[in-house]
């Protein structure tokens, strides 16, 4: 049927914006324009009847305030500001005199307006409808059964006390209206033609009514048993056409007004009581609200309009200045440096760089912790313990790190510049043959910087990293390190842009061979369907960095997989020196510029972590220089700076950590399947 | 060229004279010859095949030799008196009109048989088109004295305008480029001798054409773009078709508007014409609802081609009488797809006139008498009845380009927004010798019986009391407050101004706030009426809880007198607004009273709740709204309520719900219901009130009416959100259908999937009724006006069945009574005569309705 599917239509309709509504993501202009849909609907209901007048009325008074909050706040949140924004843009260029408008309308010129005489008209219609002149007095009493004997005797009673009022109201009415007195004057001569009166209207009003057969019913035994009551009935009714014909005499509505007050006066003579005092009162509760107003002042939208002005030529230095603070704040949100960068206070590079860097890094492993949780439809076949886990466990948080952090391999840094880490960036560009590859290995001899440089990426390109050892997913859970690798894919393909970083990938990915345990066969094959295979769409952006110091002994399909495969060699002279002058500006030291190339020149071989060690082991030659019973009372200042002579015991006990054939299988295995120069 | 060189005078005298007509009749024989015989002409047909290729071949050379004539009369002089050669130019065009019109129903004429004579035709097309363009090089150097007044010759140019005004309609379809041509032509020559002509021109029928052909193109303009839409892929052929046709749109347009501005003295009697030709063009350009769907690139392209010309022709219009007393013609009643184009109209004029002098400001802002049958209506006046007609562009809605503020992207806001800022930029420039009939349209239109049109008004008239000085503020508040408290009764008039009051109250400065609360002091029980619609949230803090404080004094001292006193129904309507009044303050302002109020506020409203039975709510409309008034009321006191009492109201809802009450009377238990869910039930009674509770739900969750029962789902999604007597949901959800309803309400799922056409179809239907009754309303009004203002009417919205029910469950419920007294004791003599009168009646009534 028709009816049935607009009345569908239409609550849809209306469900769907006070959805919006309710969402609370709405903007106050959408806000308006779903308020003002329902209350169209309203006013569809109401004109094809589907609702009463009193319905409508109520749901729209309801609606128009909720409207009207929006509207008329001038909040820039929550409020539209009565448009003044849009208005005042269109008429900024005109002319105005507001304050010369007069308005045309007075209380007297209104009333000879037609709609507000139409008004009063429709006003006394729905009154005259809501209450049948015989109802008029019918009386509302406790008891429900209206044939209760007992009720009449209260009845009667209040009834005794009724003819008192309504003779007070009488007088007032013969007062103001003496063409209706002499019926009033004496009740007891008008009192025979109406009771006939009265039992002739009285079923016919009651028919017209169904109600009134209650009323009817209610009268009958009254008239039979007390008089009195009987007689205020009858006053009431003629009291009420009587008013009524006035009403509708007097064109004037103000004396209409005055004649109502009557009527409430004599109601509400205790409620007057102590008229003067409260009035006096209330006046000096006002002066002294004047004065300490805590409400903001009235401004109309001019005045604003002048003082946004006054704002935005006279201080714009301010405006930029304040809002110094808030950039310093928001750099975290993400914000590549733009203009705005140069509000950024310069930090000492020793402190991991960039703060901005660091909080971007930071929040987004944290947000990343709280979001991910079992939201994502990704997750939803995982168990959730896994994903705690590795959410947990393997997701690294560590410091920032920086490419001036990592001396030297100037190679490796630009080629990962180039294919992870911008693309990372910007996405958009690297597409299509640009876009990035899914692996990359670093491999080389330990101790050079491989795993520094994993961090490093994900932190440059603003990625979540995980840093797992193969390890870790091959002997913790036995038996479960194929699911590991799954949801370790999963967690980070919710948080993308994902770096994965596998230290000591060899382990993961060694030679699939004969005698290999079932678990880490599984797991290899795992791990290679998820590196590149049906699970792995080309728009994820998550990068395997694996790090090796056995780069022949990985898995000859993994090998491919791993796509960029970078050499990570010995420091060369010129990074052992900046590592050494690096660690050595953090500490008392004074090398000459000649001991420093000395130093450099003697560690040929050396490894990064090797040369750490080399200053470590140096950095301890002032405290053995001491006698073994000061170091309890030194202070430190006393002790001496670190010279060239620390440096030379040091060489003596520190022997590089790789050996010439192991530099050249790298170097071979660098040859046949390396990218590097 | 065998014309001798000799005077045009000696000419005309000696040969054109002569010889011309006699051609022109010669032609038209021919022609009546060729209309008559090319039905028989058929391939087998020989005989009347060479006959008819005679005769065209005939006309070809006769045009040919027009032309002849024509070029040599071109060709021997420089300057030409139009009178001298007065008979060449009339003859000529008829020739060249009768060719285009044979040319044109060639298809028909020769029915299928075309092929025969095609290219006889084409010739003839040439030599007519060669002769057109060879007489208008030759009308160009006509040259007429304005000084000697010479009759003739004015007439002679105005009867060759106007006959090429003839060929135009002819050539419309036929050739684009050559039409374009003859107009330029016609308008060139309109404006070049228009010191003598101008009286004499037919203006009317020009525009009349001008315009015809306008919407001609713009149609076919549209028609295309849609085509292109459907054909999808880029049509290049398609594309420039559509370009071409395009530029001739804007190439007519300029005419229009060049010939408007010469002439617009002389266009009385076409701004009509004018008028209907900006609203069909917008009728049928989205975002109209019956627009064309045709694309956003189009719809640009057009837009700023051809729709940006209309604005300059409005600009010229406006300040011409005529013009205004079309747009603003009191009794305009447009058809639906023209209104709101109309609307759109008003605000580009409410927008120019922004920046216009006084004179033209008030042209238009004033009612006037234009002649005995024509009134106008002031433009704001307009604007609020032509907003009110586009109810369907409102609910759909159609967006409309923005207001571009501080740099911001524009954005596409809604017709009634787009109507709103453009409305309070007018007022926002109106001048002040204007305003007076500002506020009186201002306070016509929210007195309208269309909520969206008394939105509109009171959103206006908010700007305007922010824009305004706060004494003009409390000023408007003032008038408010008076015409509130004269208004007699209920109605939606009174509705819509206490919303504005309320409104405008926040906007009121402190010290006019304090001004008017010693005017209407709330101490005093008549200005309750007031204050039962202001929130006092709009008042200082202090003011707030004094005047709070007063109110509800007052009101429950009232309230105590009237339980006092004998009850009559009669002071129920006092007493509801006193209710009213306690419940906004309750509402807006309840942290004012102090514990003694708030437990005397109950009180009351406890004593009045147990008065209430089930028949006098079925019966009486004021208990009907006492009852919405006190379930607030109550809900607002929850917790501290008596649970007996809370059992009480649930029992009466319950034996309510199954009497059908009103439907406002329903929506009112919800308020009561959803603030049950904050309440923790007692153990002892919970036996009673669950059960009534569930089926309370029940029943509401399933009404019939959708706002009814949308209401009831937000209601029931409120109570069990906060209840803690969780066994009772599922109960609430007995049947499968509401189970359903209620999850993918919590979902917020289960829309209806409707298509944006389908939208627009319905929304075309709901125009309807949206109009109808008011404007039934309005006719009824009207006619009722007429008689005596007071006679008792009917009320007038139709009693709907609810009505009925409840009328008719109340007379069931009297003849139960009826037989239980006779249960008690013995009938009166008269019962049985009054019985058989009622039956009369019923047995009367049975007859109506079968009727």
């Amino acid at each position: 049927m028709q009816a049935s599917s607009s009345r569908s239509v239409h609550l849809s309709d209306w469900q769907k914006n006070y959805f919006a509504l309710i969402s609370g993501t709405c903007t106050p202009g959408q806000k308006a324009d779903a308020y003002r849909a329902q209350i169209l609907r309203i006013q569809y209901a109401w004109a094809s009847s589907d609702i009463s007048q009193v319905c409508a009325t109520t749901l729209f008074r309801k609606y128009a305030e909720k409207y009207s909050a929006v509207i008329d706040s001038d909040n820039v949140e929550t409020g539209l500001n009565n448009y003044a924004e849009s208005i005042l843009t269109v008429a900024r260029s005109q002319q105005t005199d507001s304050d010369k408008w007069k308005s045309g309308l007075s209380i007297d010129n209104v009333f000879k307006l037609s709609n507000v005489q139409e008004m009063m008209r429709a006003g006394k219609k729905s009154k005259d409808s809501l209450l049948a002149p015989a109802d008029a007095s019918l009386v509302i009493h406790k008891e429900a059964t209206a044939f209760d004997i007992p009720t009449f005797s209260i009845c009667g009673g209040s009834g005794e006390s009724d003819v008192l009022t309504n003779s007070a109201h009488g007088a007032d009415t013969t007062q103001e209206f003496p063409e209706g007195g002499p019926s009033l004057k004496c009740p007891q001569s008008a009192q025979p033609p109406l009771v006939i009166n009265t039992t002739k209207t009285c079923p016919v009003a009651s028919a017209a009514f169904g109600e009134s057969a209650l009323a009817k019913f209610h009268a009958k035994p009254l008239f039979g048993n007390v008089k009195k009551e009987n007689n205020s009935f009858l006053k009431g009714n003629t009291g009420l056409s009587v008013f009524s014909s006035n009403q509708s005499c007097f064109p004037s509505f103000c004396e209409n007004a005055q004649d109502r007050k009557a009527f409430y006066d004599t109601g509400t003579i205790d409620a007057l009581s102590t008229p003067v005092l409260n009035n006096a009162y209330s006046k000096t509760e006002d002066n002294g609200q004047r004065g300490e107003s805590s409400l903001p002042a009235f401004k109309t939208a001019k005045e604003q309009l002048w003082a946004d002005q006054q704002k935005k030529h006279h201080q714009p230095q301010r405006v930029s200045g304040s809002s110094y603070g808030g950039v310093k704040k928001s750099l975290g949100a993400g914000r590549s440096r733009g203009i705005l960068g140069k509000f950024v206070p310069p930090v000492p590079k020793q402190d991991g760089g960039d703060p901005g860097r660091g909080m971007q890094y930071k929040l987004r492993g944290a947000g990343a912790a709280d979001r991910a949780h079992p939201m994502d439809e990704r997750l939803k076949n995982l168990e959730p313990r896994m994903i705690e886990l590795i959410m947990n466990e393997i997701m690294d948080q560590g410091p920032p790190v920086n490419w001036e952090d990592i001396a030297g391999v100037e190679f490796a840094k630009a080629t990962i510049k180039e294919i992870v880490v911008w693309p990372m960036l910007r996405p958009d560009i690297f597409t299509g043959l640009r876009g990035p590859p899914k692996g990359i290995l670093l491999f080389g001899p330990p101790g050079t910087g491989k795993t520094l440089i994993g961090k490093c990426i994900a932190s440059q390109a603003g990625a979540t990293f995980f840093s797992i050892s193969a390890s870790s997913l091959t002997s913790k859970w036995v038996g479960e390190g194929e699911k590991m690798v799954r949801a370790l894919f999963a967690v980070a393909r919710c948080q993308q842009p994902a770096v994965i970083f596998i230290d000591e990938i060899d382990s993961l990915l060694s030679q699939r061979g004969d005698g290999e345990h079932e678990s880490s066969r599984r797991i290899k094959t795992e791990f290679l369907v998820q590196l590149d295979g049906a699970a792995t769409s080309s728009e994820d952006r998550i990068l395997v960095v694996g790090a090796t110091n056995r780069p022949q002994e990985i898995d000859e399909a993994a090998r491919r997989r791993l796509v960029k495969r970078l050499y990570i060699p010995l420091p060369e002279a010129s990074a052992r020196k900046q590592i050494v002058v690096n660690l050595m500006s953090r500490e008392r030291c004074c090398l000459s510029e000649e001991e420093l190339a000395l130093v450099v020149q003697h560690s040929d071989g050396f490894s990064g972590a090797d040369m750490t060690q080399l200053c470590r082991e140096a950095s301890l030659g002032p405290i053995r220089s001491l006698q073994a019973a000061d170091i309890a009372t030194v202070t430190p200042d006393q002790v001496r700076p670190i010279a060239y002579s620390d440096f030379e015991n040091a060489l003596r006990t520190v022997r590089p950590s790789v050996s010439p054939e192991d530099l050249e299988l790298y170097e071979n295995w660098n040859r046949t399947f390396g990218c590097g120069k | 060229m065998f014309l001798p060189h000799m005077n045009h005078l000696t000419l005309e005298q000696t040969f054109f004279s002569q010889v011309l007509p006699k051609t022109v009749r010669l032609f038209d024989d021919m022609m009546y010859e060729l209309t008559s015989q090319a039905r028989e002409l058929s391939s087998q047909n020989l005989e009347i095949q060479s006959t008819l290729r005679n005769i065209l071949q005939t006309m070809v050379q006769l045009l040919g030799a027009l032309t002849g004539c024509v070029q040599h009369v071109c060709a021997t002089q420089e300057s030409v008196i139009l009178e001298n050669i007065h008979s060449l130019p009339s003859s000529v065009l008829h020739v060249i009109k009768s060719t285009f019109v044979h040319c044109k129903n060639s298809e028909s004429v020769y029915s299928g048989r075309l092929h025969l004579v095609a290219d006889l035709l084409q010739a003839l097309f040439k030599e007519a088109y060669s002769l057109q363009k060879q007489l208008m090089e030759l009308l160009d150097m006509v040259c007429m004295n304005p000084l000697i007044d010479e009759h003739d010759d004015i007439l002679n140019m105005v009867v060759v305008i106007h006959s090429l005004l003839d060929i135009c309609s002819v050539i419309s379809s036929m050739d684009h480029a050559f039409h374009a041509n003859t107009w330029k032509f016609i308008i060139k020559q309109s404006l070049k001798h228009q010191s003598v002509i101008k009286s004499q021109l037919k203006h009317r029928a020009i525009i009349t054409s001008l315009c015809e052909d306008i919407l001609f193109s713009f149609n076919s303009c549209l028609q295309l773009a849609e085509q292109m839409i459907q054909s999808d892929a880029q049509d290049n052929a398609d594309y420039r078709l559509f370009q071409k046709t395009l530029k001739l749109c804007r190439f007519f347009a300029n005419s229009l508007l060049h010939y408007t501005k010469e002439f617009l003295p002389f266009l009385s009697d076409s701004c009509c014409t004018l008028h209907q030709l900006y609203l069909q063009i917008y009728s049928k350009f989205p975002p109209s609802l019956y627009a064309a769907g045709i694309s956003k690139a189009q719809q640009e392209e057009i837009a700023g081609t051809f729709l940006v010309t209309l604005s300059p022709l409005i600009n010229q219009l406006l300040t011409f009488q005529p013009f205004v007393d079309v747009v603003l013609d009191s009794k305009l009643e447009l058809p639906c797809e023209l209104q709101f184009p109309q609307c759109l109209l008003l605000i580009v004029i409410m927008d120019e006139l922004s920046s216009r002098s006084e004179d033209v400001q008030a042209l238009w802002c004033t009612d006037s008498q234009v002649s005995e049958a024509t009134a106008r209506v002031s433009l704001l006046k307009a604007i609020f009845s032509s907003f009110e007609q586009c109810s369907g562009e409102l609910s759909l809605p159609v967006h409309l380009q923005g207001v571009n503020s501080k740099g911001q992207a524009e954005v596409a806001v809604t017709l009634y927004q787009h109507v709103c800022v453009h409305l309070c930029t007018f007022i926002a420039s109106l001048h002040p010798s204007l305003f007076p009939e500002l506020d009186t349209a201002l306070l016509n239109a929210v007195l309208s019986a269309n909520m969206i049109t008394s939105l509109l008004a009171m959103d206006a008239w908010c700007f305007l009391a922010r824009y305004g000085t706060a004494e003009l503020c409390a000023h408007h508040v003032t008038i408010m407050a008076h015409l509130i408290k004269s208004c007699p009764g209920e109605c939606y008039q009174l509705t819509n101004l206490s919303i504005l009051l309320r409104r405008l109250f926040f906007f009121m400065a402190p010290p006019q706030q304090v001004e008017f609360i010693q005017k209407f002091p709330p101490k005093e029980t008549e200005n309750l009426l007031l204050w039962q619609y202001i929130s006092f949230q709009a008042l200082p803090v202090e003011i707030r809880k004094q005047s709070a404080l007063e109110v509800s004094r007052a009101g429950i001292a009232w309230c105590r007198k009237w339980l006092g006193s004998n009850r009559t129904l009669e002071e129920l309507e006092s007493l509801n607004t006193v209710l009213s009044a306690l419940l906004a303050v309750c509402n807006s302002s309840g942290e004012a009273l102090d514990m003694g109020q708030q437990t005397a506020i109950k009180e009351v409203g406890n004593q009045l709740s147990i008065l209430l039975n089930v028949q006098l709510v079925i019966g009486q409309p004021y208990v009907q709204q006492t009852l919405s008034l006190l379930l607030p009321l109550l809900g607002f006191f929850i917790q501290a309520l008596d649970p007996q009492l809370i059992s009480q109201v649930i029992t009466l809802q319950t034996s309510l719900l199954k009497l059908e009450p009103p439907d406002h009377v329903r929506l009112a238990f919800l308020d009561f219901l959803s603030s049950l869910g904050k309440l923790l039930i007692p153990q002892t009674i919970q036996d009673r009130i669950l059960p009534s509770l569930s089926s309370v739900f029940t029943s509401l969750l399933a009404d019939r009416n959708w706002l009814l029962e949308q209401h009831s789902l937000e209601a029931f999604t409120q109570f069990a959100e906060g209840t803690t007597h969780e066994e009772i949901v599922p109960q609430c959800l007995s049947s499968e259908e509401i189970k359903k309803k209620v999850v993918s309400f919590l979902e917020k799922t289960g829309f209806v999937d409707e298509t944006t056409a389908a939208r627009v179809e319905r929304i075309k239907q709901e125009k309807g009724t949206f109009w109808e009754p008011f404007a039934k309303v309005t006719q009824e009004e009207t006619k009722m006006s007429s008689l005596q203002p007071c006679v008792k009417r009917a009320r007038h919205e139709r009693p709907s069945e609810d009505e009925y029910r409840s009328t008719l469950q109340a007379a069931v419920a009297a003849l139960e009574a009826i037989e239980l007294l006779l249960q008690k004791s013995l009938p009166p003599d008269w019962l049985l005569m009054e019985m058989e009168t009622l039956q009369e009646r019923i047995d009367k009534l049975k007859r109506q309705i079968l009727r």
